[in-house]
Order: C-alpha cells, then structure tokens, then sequence
C-alpha cells in the first residue's frame, strides 16, 4: 500500500522474496486475481507442508479467504499456465485446504486493534467489498462501524449465496476475522429506513456506501405480478433466513446466470423433484460458468435455451406455465445484448411456479434528497480517481459503482477505497496515489518449454453424489485430504518464483545458459533468465561460479544456514 | 581468458595451517568462468579448509569473498580494509591477480589458490585448451589461424617435426600435432604455398626472454596524467 | 553438503523423486554431477565418498517407500561407523 505520512500499520505477513516479486512481472494467476492473492507462494508453501505460513499469505490480501476458497469463480485457475500443458492447477481448492488446515490458529491470532487514528468510519453493507474496507480501515487504526439491513453480517454471501455452496459456519471464520479488530457492528438497521443517510455523514468523519445489488430485476410480461412468480433474490433471502418460500411441484427459473443456477439447484434442495430452467442464450453463450451448469445438470434440472419469456399463463390466478418465444440471437453486430425473437416460433413450459433471475440493480432509494447524486439512468456519480460520490467524504465501493461481479472483485474495490479513505482523512490527495490494478504478467508458456513438461492430471474434486446432495442444503464439495493437496500443490511450475540474476556480479560465463534444461537464460553483457521460460528448478542457482543467481521465491542458501543447527539437534550418541 | 586449475587441498592445507583467520577471496572473471576460483569455488574451499582445521584440531576462522577482478584495483577497494584483517588471504585469482592484490594488501600475505595455467578457450562445457602463449609477436595470419607457438609441442615455426603421426603429436596420441593441422587449413583456404616462405629465427624478446612486459595506451595514459594532476592542484 | 559435514554429520542424502515421477524431466545427470563432485571433495579430507548418496524410492509418493530407503541408508552409514574426525 501506498502510504506516506502514516506509516502505523503492522506490517503485514510477506513470503519470502515478496519486495523482490514487486518489481518483476507478476504469475499470470496473481496478476489475474483482483486482490493479487500471492498464488505461486502460498501453493509452494502448501507444497512445503507450511499450512499457516500459506495461510498468511492468502489472508494477507483476503478478509473473506474462507468464502473464495468455496465460491471464488477463481480467474486464477483460468489464467494458469498449466492450462497449455493439461489442466489448471485447483488453485481455489488448495487455498480451502490451507485454511481447513489453520483453523485453530487462526483462531488463536484474532487480536484487537488500538483505536490510534481518532477519526470514525461508517460502513452501509457487510458484503464482500463492505467487510474488506472494514477490515483496512481498523487494521490502520480507524474506529469503524458496520450497518448492515440482515439480521446477519455478509450480505449477499450470507442472504443469497445457498448454503450447499457456502456452509454458514465458513463465512463465520471470515468475519469473525474482521469483527475482532475491534469493528462496531449494527445489525437489522437499514439506512434511510433506521437511520438517514445525512445523520450518518454526521456522526462519522467518512462514510462508505457497499451496498452491492440486492434487489432483482423483475420481467415487464403479462401474468408476472401475483402470485406463484417469485424474484431470486428474495427467494434466496427467505432460504437464508429460514423462511420457507411458497413453491409448488414444478418449478421454472429464468435466467441463465450464476443466481440463476443458485436459485435453480436451491429449488432441488427443498424438495422440488421438477426443476427446470430456460434462458435466451446457447449453452455456449450462457453467462453462468460452465462447472455450476454441469453440476445443475448433475442434479436433474434441465436447460432450455434460446427461448425468450413471453407472458406468463395463468388460469384462474394459478400459474400455468410461461410463454416462450424462440430466440433468433442473443448479441447484435457488436456484440451487445440485444435478443431478437422469431414470434412464429412458440410454445409453453408448463410450471406451477416461476422464479425470475435476469439481473440485480442497488435499492438506491435512500440517496434521494441526499447530497448524494445519481445521474439519468439512477447510478451514483462516482470518481474513479477519488473514489468518491459528488458528496464530499462518501465514498462508493464494489457492484453499485462496478456492476455485477465477483466476491473478490469485490473485495479489492473496497480495498482501493479503504486507502482511498485513510488518505482522504489524513488530508492527503488521493488522485494518483492508488496503485494501479492491471498488473504486468509472464507471457504464456513457450510451446518448447510445454512440451518438456511432464503431463499431470489435476487431482479430482470429489462431490457428494447428485442424488444425496439434492436432498440437502449441506456442503456438496469434498476438501482435499493432505496427501491430495500436496500432490496438487506438487503439480505448481512456480511461476515468477524463478532464478534471478545479480547484474553487479554476474561476468556472463554462460554456465547458467548451458545447464537451464529449458533454455531460459539468454546472456549478452550480462545474464538474463526469462521469467516465461524459468520453471524455478534451481539448477543454475548452486552452478552459477560467480553466485549472482538467487531465486525469487526460495533462499537457496536456507539449507545451508539452518543445517549447522539440524545437526546439532542430532544425538550424536543415539548408535 | 586465462585458465586456472585448483591446487589440491593438501597443498593448500600445507601453505594455510599456520594462520588462524584466513580469507579465500574468490575472483569473479577468468577463473570463474573455467570453475576454478570464482565466489563459488572460494566458499567450496573455505568449507574444506574448515573441515581439515577441525580434523587436524587447528583452532582457524576461515571466511570467504569475491569481487569482479583481483587485477584492477577499483573491483577490491571497497572491501581492502575487511581483507587486511586478516592473517592471512587466499587468492583464487590467476597469478596476475596474486601479484596485484599482494602488492596492496599491507602486511598480509596473498598465497594462490589455483595454479595458473594458460590462456584457453572454452571448447566445451567444461574443457579449456590452451591457443595463444602471449609470445607477444603473432604470425596467426601466416599459419591459418593456429598457432604453433602454443599448439606445436616444440614451438617449430617451419613445418612438423618426425615425431608427426597421422595428426597426432608424439608426445601423446591426445594431442594434435599442430602442423598437421595448419597444413589441412591453409589446403581449405587455398593457400598452402604461403608455407613454403621460410620463417626467420623468431626474436624472442618480446616474449619471456626479454624481462616483464608492460604495455602503456598514450591516450588513456595522458588523461589519466591531466586528472591526477588536476587533483593535485 | 558440505555444510553438513562441516556441522558434524556422519551421512548426507539427497532425497529426490525417481526419475519418472520428478517434476522436472531430464536433471538426473546434472544432480549426480553435482553430488559427485560432493563425494570427490569430501573424498580429498579422507571422507569416506560412501557418506553422501542419492535417495530415491522406486515409485515415487509413497511415504513407507521413502522411509525403507532412507533406513537402509542410515545402516550403511552406521556401518562405516561415526566420523572419528569430527569437529
């Protein structure tokens, strides 16, 4: 973090060679996590059997590590290397068994934080983005206080995420985590409801509104209103809060998102035998990921796509079925959303009860008459540079200024806008001073070096099978058990963890260039090792005649400093 | 470069044993390259010397560095001081860098590492062959590219001797003989009638005969005179 | 490996996976350059070379197999006995 006059925060916990990797392209796995979760240092660490050591560096970055380890759609696994030689390393399953494996340390290191900054925050929403701001904020001294509508802490990871996805008790560890720093939590107190926006501005020296998207898009069709049609969010709401919503024996979803496969496969698990879903899209062009898709159809709930809802049907006030239309494309000539329909192509699903998940918008009713402005479409006007509202000290985070997205990108936005605040507070500009979010990374694999890799399935991750987890809101996922982790971690190339070259004392021998088995070095006045080509096997390190190679992500010298110590811990009497 | 080859660790034990805080200072160029007395090689020495100090019940503190060169003063400056407080240093240079460091290090001994054995190429990963012997006169030009000053065993400057055997030398089938070979490349450049030029005596003052040799750049020599002068001022 | 003997070891093994289960192909000849050069030099003190060896189970993975060769290992070394030149 960039911070200047200010410097009181604990140093966080960093990996070997962290201050290194930061002036060097970043592991494709890192730079593509929005909170540039270490990858390569945790999984070796895994690797080592250094579980809390992995842990750190996970949580170094991610307040709600235990939830990504559930449902993070993990870009990281999709940027992975490996992808090119076989599959991608289950970075996010090995993250859950880290933290399965420090629980109780974690535990035992929650600590308060002294209040030292005199100066007070309030929070609107404990999302995802929410509880990361929260967490930055106190962790640099800041009294801060969380107001949060649910009875619950979590937002949408507690009020909408189903339980088979993510068990209650694993978002507990993530906000137990932040609550010990010493956070002022209210809970069932909704602003504008509760409490008005411009007491709140009052009361703190800094507000943040995180509100995320909490309520869903509805269907402007004839028959939606009544019911026996019901919106996913608040569907998933009832779920959470154990209130049983009214459904019947045959259950449709609209939608072909994310929430929309969350509403769908909750559906299975109160017990509706008959669950299907319909979407404008092709199986291709659906926007839910392809793993909750196969996983929904594990579980008997069948698809159809490329049909547009028309009219729900009703007799007599019960609902018959929906209407559809046959979808001629989803996407116009510039590849924006904008379906047309062929109205000579229709038929009707039958379903007793209708469930619409086509999108989530912020409640922003509570802004009106604040300083507070929205523009024409009803968005919050927002600087990206400040990360500021056009009201002076409000500061705007995660899917309300983003858009949909992800639990971690969540998380980052409020991270930027928690350093955004302590600068704001501090009277120190804000403009230029947040770290840049694109970061530079390793070029892909060379096709030379792919090809010397030894090829290793990924380790499967077990589920309970489809017919008993449809009969329950537990947990489907298996975790690794230790040797499964350490194998997978095992399969790491270490990217960005590699040699290293010291300019000052490098004389350019070439020795490194003729033992690197994958022809990484290229040596001119001095030698430089590829980082694209560098599959961190350490070979050159120890042969280098000048000792100008060191390695990024271990200390090659480690052994050697620690053995004098190892064996004189040995018996030399135990023959 | 020049090519370096380490002494045993007996020899090196026998010159060291009596010194109680001994620095193997390691030289990061020539000597590097051919894995005899860079960095590297004087921790490896270091690490036996202290294993030997412990067999032999000798109480010694043996440390080691390395910096660029030993032969340009400017590479060991900056750590001179550290080195003088030792008993004794153990250059892994060349020889040029035994004599060099040993002329500014007070009253601390230099004792080599390594024997210095010639100026070599790398004809493979680890092998060096000796090519030039720096005689200081080069008549390259005249034997296709191969010197018989350091290739021939008996420096003959007018064609093979008897003891030339299909190729080889006679003091040992491993060896070329070097007219063999300087006749097979003048044929492929088409210039074997430049051999039968009878090549005079050879004056061999600008070799080893004629004393220590020392080679002065004017131009360099001159700035660096105006800059020290100007400094004396 | 050198500091381990410097440290008083009797023995050093350098555990590695077996050439078809290493997660780098090809670097078995360089490693045993390497711990060859290891034994010559420990060899010049009067160490015996027999002191350092490369341990690798036959099909990688498996913890029991580590173990066997790792045991068999330490008996060879209490053979040749405790270094009588120790530090």
């Amino acid at each position: 973090m960039l911070l200047n006059k200010t410097e009181t925060i604990t140093q966080p916990y960093k990996p070997y060679g962290a201050e290194i990797k930061e002036t060097r392209p970043y592991s494709p796995c890192r730079a593509a996590c929005p909170a540039h979760t270490d990858v390569q240092a945790y999984v070796s660490l895994i690797a080592q059997g250094r579980y809390t050591e992995a842990f750190e560096v996970i949580t170094s970055v991610n307040p709600i590590a235990s939830v990504c380890s559930m449902i993070c759609h993990h870009p990281c696994e999709q940027a992975c290397r490996r992808c090119i030689v076989d599959e991608p390393l289950a970075v996010r399953h090995l993250k859950r068994f880290a933290i399965e494996q420090s629980k109780d340390y974690r535990r035992r290191k929650r600590r308060l934080i002294q209040k030292t900054k005199n100066k007070s925050i309030g929070i609107i929403g404990s999302g995802p983005s929410g509880l990361a701001a929260a967490n930055d904020l106190a962790e640099l001294g800041y009294s801060v206080t969380i107001y949060e509508r649910h009875p619950a802490l979590g937002g949408m990871l507690a009020s909408a995420i189903p339980p088979y996805r993510l068990p209650g008790e694993v978002l507990k560890e993530d906000i137990d985590d932040v609550i010990a720093k010493g956070i002022d939590v209210k809970t069932n107190c909704e602003i504008g409801r509760d409490i008005k926006l411009e007491d709140l501005a009052k009361k703190h020296d800094a507000v943040l509104i995180a509100i995320g998207l909490s309520l869903s898009r509805s269907l402007n069709i004839p028959g939606a209103e009544g019911a026996g049609v019901l919106l996913a969010i608040p569907f998933l709401e009832d779920v959470a809060f154990n209130r049983k919503p009214a459904l019947g024996k045959k259950v449709l979803v609209i939608g072909g998102g994310n929430v929309a496969m969350d509403v769908a496969r909750t559906a299975r698990r109160l017990g509706v035998k008959d669950v299907s879903m319909v979407c404008l899209e092709s199986a291709e062009e659906m926007p839910a990921w392809k793993w909750e898709v196969d996983e929904a159809l594990e579980e008997g709930i069948a698809i159809s796509h490329r049909w547009g809802p028309k009219a729900v049907r009703r007799h007599g006030g019960k609902v018959q079925g929906l209407e559809v239309v046959k979808v001629k494309s989803v996407f116009d000539a510039n590849g924006r959303f904008n379906p047309s329909f062929d109205n000579d192509a229709a038929m009707l699903i039958e379903a007793d009860t209708i469930i619409i998940t086509i999108g989530q918008m912020s409640n922003l009713s509570f802004l009106k008459d604040s300083p507070v402005k929205t523009d024409e479409r009803g968005r919050v006007e927002w600087n990206p540079a400040t990360q500021m509202s056009s009201a002076k000290g409000i500061f705007v985070s995660g899917e309300v200024v983003a858009g949909p997205g992800s639990a971690i990108a969540a998380v980052a936005s409020g991270q930027r806008e928690a350093l955004a605040m302590h600068l704001f507070l501090q009277g120190e500009a804000i403009e230029g001073k947040l770290p840049a979010q694109e970061k530079e990374k390793i070029a892909q694999l060379p096709a030379e070096v792919a090809e010397k890799i030894i090829r290793e399935p990924r380790r499967v991750i077990k589920h309970m099978a489809p017919e008993v987890r449809c009969d329950t809101m537990t947990h489907f996922e298996i975790g690794y058990d230790e040797e499964e982790a350490l194998k997978e971690a095992g399969r790491c190339r270490g990217c960005g963890g590699g040699a290293i070259v010291d300019k000052n004392k490098c004389m350019a021998c070439l020795t490194c260039m003729r033992i690197c088995p994958y022809d990484a070095p290229v040596v001119t006045s001095v030698s430089e090792i590829r980082p694209e080509y560098c599959q961190a096997c350490g070979l050159c390190a120890p042969e280098c005649p000048g000792e100008a190679i060191s390695m990024v992500s271990y200390d090659v010298r480690e052994i050697q400093k620690t053995l004098a110590s190892i064996v004189g811990a040995v018996d030399s009497n135990r023959q | 470069m020049i090519i370096g080859s380490q002494k045993s660790i007996d020899e090196i034990w026998n010159m060291v044993q009596d010194f109680k805080k001994v620095l193997v200072f390691g030289c990061n160029t020539c000597v590097a390259i051919c894995h005899a007395g860079g960095e590297k090689e004087a921790e490896t020495i270091a690490a036996l010397l202290r294993m030997r100090a412990g067999q032999e019940g000798k109480k010694m503190e043996v440390n080691h560095l390395g910096v660029m060169r030993h032969c340009e003063p400017e590479y060991f400056d900056p750590v001179i001081d550290e080195v003088k407080k030792y008993d004794l240093v153990l250059s892994t240079a060349c020889g040029v860098g035994v004599n060099f460091l040993s002329d500014r290090t007070g009253n601390v001994p230099v004792y080599p590492g390594l024997n210095t054995s010639f100026y070599g190429a790398v004809e493979a990963p680890g092998n060096f062959v000796e090519l030039c012997a720096g005689c200081g006169n080069c008549i390259l030009h005249l034997t296709g590219g191969i010197c018989p000053i350091a290739r021939c065993s008996k420096t003959l400057m007018n064609g093979p001797c008897g003891g030339t055997n299909k190729g080889k030398c006679e003091i040992s089938s491993d060896v070329d003989c070097a007219w063999y070979l300087i006749v097979e490349r003048m044929k492929k450049l088409g210039a074997l009638e430049k051999l039968s030029e009878i090549q005079p005596p050879r004056n061999w003052s600008t070799s080893r005969d004629g004393g220590p040799r020392r080679v002065s750049v004017e131009h360099i020599r001159e700035y660096e005179k105006q800059e020290e002068q100007k400094a004396g001022k | 490996m050198l500091k381990a003997f410097e440290s008083g070891a009797d023995g050093v093994a350098i555990v590695r996976c077996n050439d078809g289960t290493c997660k780098y192909r090809g670097i078995a000849h360089r490693v045993n350059a390497r711990v060859d050069r290891a034994r010559k030099l420990i060899s010049m003190l009067g160490i015996e070379a027999g002191r350092i060896e490369i341990l690798s189970p036959v099909s990688g993975g498996n913890g029991n197999q580590y173990a066997d060769v790792c045991a068999d290992f330490t008996g060879r070394i209490k053979q040749m006995g405790l270094r009588n030149n120790k530090l």
